[in-house]
């Protein structure tokens, strides 16, 4: 027996010898045969795979981390709300049960498991017409992204990382090791991360210090990152292909291509396919002219600064960290007499704190 | 948005679902809630259940042998604190954070009179995942919430920081959310998400409350949007969320200037307690999980564990002189304990490995101290205790952590919430015992 030496309380006792007559989770039945003596767990990993069982917790452990839940369980005969959990069980089981049966027939092959929960509605759905509500539920994904990956799909959708040095100074943007999200003494574990010694589970519930972090994200990568975008010919941006940091929304042609580009932010920074004239979108317009003509206004009065704030100013090449003062100096990002890239600096940190850019979900 | 707005537009009905309590105002004389949790099992034979080395266990040198409960102190020197009544305890010292010696005496000495110690606790496993539950939520099995987190959410379930979690057992479940504050830096910045430097922003005011306002709009037709309840609640979670992050502004207002700057900053249990003392001086926070790692010493047991301990004695010794300068010492419970304890005698490695039998120590408000209930033997095997005096009875009942759970939840006073009844009880027979008054 692998478990020799532990007695029926689960205490480790090394002259133990095991009782057979001890209820199991797995059948003591099967005893090992004595040429698996010298590799008792290896004799007993190959036992586990057999099981059925096994087949079934390997697509619970993915269901869990692909959805950030746990499989239901089959709920007591004097649960609250007995008949809708058990719906809600049955529905989510008969899934579940229908993907062990195919990881079975596959020679228990995993990927198959990913691509069948995400082909499932557990995963999928974005709308449902039961009225259960413990069955809602149970459908579709939404899951907080965990530090690593926020730090990730950061970059992904900005070009840029967030570091503790994100400003045109920053000349190692890529060090993963000045990762804000990725350092334990900066914001990875206030963000619910791990460090795999005194912390050894995620915040998975955000909390009012994750908030901020996301609004400080945001706002800070808001700054010079947007800058930077307008460094780059049109074609070659993430941010702002359809527009310039001198374009204003003078005219029907000029506020069709601000539309046009806030179109675009949604799909690249959201994931969303917003049509011209969707409500989504006229509200993010909203935002860009009423920050611009508040902005205008002020500078108009003497009010407000002609430039950007400096520590989102750009006067670097930032791929080959040339200065640009003396041979190009109109390549500069920094001057904004009209309010126009501090308005593209709002509407980028709108949608960078949004819900659909935090959590990974199918929201509609 | 403050959260009362977004309460305030959000359906109250979903929110109460969300947050069951929302609407029930919590006292400005509850306490705060500090847990301690020693991550790996500590050792109860090397302080508070103290068993030393006999005569029979030394070698022809006369040094202990691996037989010896302990090597560091022999039996006939357990000591017995100056404080009354007296508590015994193991008579050593181990290296703090800085590296200086800390008595277990000065710590036993000190709050021995205000010390109630529970020893032989059947743990009931010895696994580390489901002892730490265990003692944390009362149940065995997954799907409890911690008791600090169920304190918080019944106490003050509107607060963004109403529990702190440094580690250990800190599932919530939904009651509450967790909150882990660390670093004052960090802290700063986040409290002042568009402060650029000390007279700049990154934002002109009034884009930013332009930003706030936009962002709360939409996360409300979200929200409306959203015919799934999975991604509803989620929705409503991030909500609120972002309608509380004003208040930390007020932690901050209430931390030591000196929490950067601090001789003893490095020590786990003090640098996260001293962040819960800001938090409930500001009326933010009822609880905290404060995780000290180290104590699973199955090689080198007396090097390593023994200052472990040590600093986390001296960690509350900081914390409760910490609480008397804030002037909250007469509101602060400490509850320290670990998920179990360890074998007796040395492994071939000098260390010791896991045992399901341990201890845990209370003190503060409310807490009748210069106590000990329940014994263990020289060997460390549980005695039974009679349910209704407490004493030494073979005819008796273990304790176990369901029964410390339980006695908390009466103390705390939220064994008759909602939460607990319908969603939360500690079912099956399990013994009131009165452990703390």
């Amino acid at each position: 027996m692998l478990l020799k030496n532990w007695d029926n309380r689960g205490r480790y006792r090394p002259n133990f010898r095991g009782d057979a007559s001890q209820a199991a989770g797995m059948s003591l039945e099967n005893t090992a045969p004595s040429q698996a003596s010298s590799n008792l767990l290896q004799w007993l990993a190959g036992e586990i795979v057999k099981d059925e069982r096994f087949a079934k917790s390997s697509v619970k452990i993915f269901y869990k981390a692909l959805l950030g839940r746990d499989a239901l369980r089959m709920p007591p005969r004097d649960a609250i709300e007995y008949v809708n959990k058990l719906e809600a069980y049955q529905y989510e089981n008969t899934i579940l049960e229908d993907i062990k049966e195919k990881f079975i027939a596959s020679g228990l092959n995993a990927k198959l498991i990913i691509k069948e929960i995400i082909k499932s509605p557990l995963y999928r759905a974005i709308s449902t017409s039961s009225t259960n509500r413990l069955l809602s539920q149970r459908l579709g994904q939404a899951k907080l992204i965990t530090p690593e990956a926020l730090n990730t799909k950061i970059y992904d959708v900005m070009g840029y990382n967030w570091n503790r040095y994100s400003r045109q100074g920053d000349i190692d943007n890529n060090n993963s090791a000045n990762h804000r999200l990725l350092r334990e003494d900066n914001y990875k574990i206030l963000y619910g991360g791990m460090n795999s010694g005194s912390i050894t589970t995620r915040v998975e519930e955000l909390n009012g210090v994750m908030a901020n972090i996301q609004t400080r994200m945001a706002i800070q990568m808001s700054c010079y990152p947007v800058s930077r975008d307008f460094y780059f010919p049109a074609d070659e941006r993430k941010l702002f292909p359809y527009v310039t940091t001198t374009l204003e929304p003078e005219n029907e042609f000029f506020i069709a291509a601000i539309k046009k580009n806030i179109q675009y932010l949604h799909k690249h920074i959201l994931g969303e396919d917003l049509s011209l004239g969707d409500v989504e979108l006229e509200k993010t317009y909203e935002l860009f002219i009423q920050t611009y003509e508040d902005g205008k206004s002020r500078i108009a009065i003497g009010g407000e600064t002609q430039e950007i704030m400096d520590a989102c100013e750009l006067h670097y090449d930032p791929l080959t960290r040339e200065g640009l003062w003396t041979n190009r100096p109109d390549e500069r990002v920094y001057r904004d007499p009209n309010y126009v890239i501090r308005s593209w600096q709002v509407v980028v940190a709108y949608l960078l704190s949004d819900f659909k850019f935090v959590y990974e979900n199918s929201a509609e | 948005m403050l959260r009362r707005n977004f309460l305030k537009y959000t359906s109250v009905v979903v929110a109460m679902a969300l947050y069951p309590n929302t609407l029930q105002a919590s006292t400005d004389t509850a306490p705060l809630w500090i847990f301690i949790q020693a991550s790996g099992g500590w050792d109860p034979t090397s302080f508070c259940d103290p068993k030393g080395y006999l005569e029979k266990d030394l070698d022809s040198n006369l040094n202990p042998t691996s037989a010896a409960m302990n090597r560091s102190f022999a039996n006939a020197d357990i000591a017995t604190s100056t404080s009354a009544p007296a508590i015994k305890y193991a008579p050593i010292r181990g290296r703090d954070d800085n590296n200086v010696d800390y008595e277990f005496s000065t710590f036993f000495d000190r709050y021995g009179s205000e010390l109630l110690v529970v020893n032989g606790i059947d743990t009931q496993t010895n696994g580390h995942d489901s002892g730490r539950r265990y003692m944390m939520s009362g149940k065995l099995s997954e799907g409890y919430p911690a008791l600090s987190a169920l304190i918080a959410g019944i106490s003050m379930p509107a607060s963004p920081l109403a529990f702190i979690t440094g580690g250990g057992y800190d599932e919530t479940f939904g009651v509450v959310a967790g909150t882990r504050l660390n670093n004052m830096r960090a802290i700063n910045e986040l409290a002042f998400v568009n402060r650029y430097d000390d007279t700049r922003n990154y934002f002109h005011q009034n884009d930013f409350e332009r930003l706030q306002a936009a962002n709360a709009a939409r996360t409300q037709r979200t929200i409306s949007n959203q015919n799934l309840e999975s991604i509803k609640k989620l929705a409503q979670q991030y909500g609120l969320a972002h309608s509380g992050s004003n208040e930390l502004e007020k932690l901050v207002e209430f931390l030591p200037d000196d929490i950067n700057t601090h001789p003893d900053r490095n020590n786990t249990v003090f640098s996260q307690g001293r962040f819960a003392m800001a938090g409930y001086k500001a009326g933010l926070t009822a609880s905290v999980n404060i995780n000290i790692s180290g104590f699973d010493t199955h090689g080198n047991h007396d090097a390593s564990h023994i200052p472990r301990l040590a600093r986390l004695l001296k960690g509350v010794d900081l914390l409760k002189q910490e609480a008397l300068n804030q002037g909250i010492s007469d509101n602060v419970i400490f509850v320290m304990g670990s998920e179990f304890g360890r074998t007796p005698g040395y492994n071939g490695g000098n260390g010791k490995d896991h045992w399901s039998v341990s201890s845990m120590m209370f003190m503060g408000k409310g807490i009748r101290g210069g106590r000990v209930i329940g014994s263990s033997t020289h060997g460390h095997d549980a005695q039974k205790i009679n349910a209704t005096t407490l004493v030494e009875d073979e005819s008796g009942i273990y304790i176990t952590y369901a029964h410390i759970n339980k006695a908390m939840r009466k103390f705390a006073q939220i064994q008759n919430d909602n939460l607990i009844t319908q969603y939360y009880p500690l079912s099956g027979t399990i013994e009131e015992l009165n452990i703390f008054s």
